[in-house]
């Protein structure tokens, strides 16, 4: 008796949503979109790290604006650091003669 | 895929090559300077704007201060040498230790007697301006006391 109980509740339950009419409209081209997911799904479950790297990259260089920016930033990025460091090396050497200088001038500075 | 590299590594190439323009446009005054002769002078013709000719009489005072500046480091170190002699000798200030220092205090002022009549030589050489700019920077290096380590010319009289 107790198996057929749950039979009957389906039984019940089918009937209620044979019954059943979903009255919201389902957006235009839905059964293409949930194919295409699952099938990306079935794609991205197949990639290797480095193959979904590459589909990154090139899906986000796809699109203009994020390719220019791209070039853009390292373009700037380069600049920033030349610049930087060049200062950086040509203080170091001014300082590097200033102290040549003083020695050459000053015996007390002098390397003995 | 092609073209995801191209923008991959062009990015990249974009990135190097500003890197080192920019680098080599930075640094080319002081390699230009590495290269001449003199770089330790070479520096003061740039800073303080100094023509060929200037700069020309500037080393030919320096050439000519050179030998008496070495012969003045020469007697500093025979006269702390003869100090450092008395003082492994006692443990007291005797008349030889006070003459030595006597004389190691007239060194002194002979040597900064002479520095400063160079220098005074080199500014008048300079542009009125850079004169009166070098002349402050190299007495707050060498004739004023506590300088450890050289500034910048036009910083000095700010940093102390």
């Amino acid at each position: 008796m107790k198996e057929n109980q749950p039979f009957k509740k389906n039984e019940a339950l089918s009937k209620l949503l044979k019954t059943w009419k979903p009255e919201a409209e389902l957006p235009p081209r839905f059964q293409e979109a949930v194919w295409n997911r699952i099938s990306c799904a079935d794609d991205a479950r197949a990639l290797t790290l480095w193959q979904a790297v590459g589909v990154w990259f090139e899906k986000t260089f796809s699109r203009p604006a994020l390719a220019i920016s791209y070039v853009a930033v390292l373009l700037f990025a380069g600049l920033g650091a030349g610049y930087w460091h060049g200062d950086g090396k040509t203080a170091q050497a001014a300082s590097e003669w200033r102290t040549r200088y003083v020695q050459t001038v000053d015996p007390y500075q002098m390397p003995r | 895929m092609k073209r995801t590299w191209l923008i991959l590594l062009g990015g990249i190439a974009a990135g190097c090559v500003a890197y080192a323009g920019i680098y080599l446009r930075t640094t080319s005054a002081q390699r230009s300077m590495e290269q001449s002769t003199r770089p330790e002078l070479a520096w003061l013709k740039k800073e303080y704007h100094l023509t060929d000719a200037q700069f020309a009489q500037v080393v030919q005072l320096h050439d000519a201060y050179h030998p008496k500046c070495a012969e003045m480091c020469r007697r500093i170190d025979e006269q702390n040498g003869k100090i450092q002699q008395l003082l492994a000798a006692t443990n007291a200030v005797t008349p030889e230790i006070k003459q030595a220092l006597d004389g190691a205090a007239q060194l002194r002022t002979q040597c900064e007697s002479a520095m400063l009549q160079h220098f005074y030589e080199v500014s008048r050489v300079m542009p009125p301006e850079q004169g009166k700019r070098y002349l402050a920077w190299v007495q707050q290096e060498t004739l004023l006391p506590g300088q450890m380590v050289p500034t910048s010319p036009g910083k000095g009289m700010t940093q102390r």
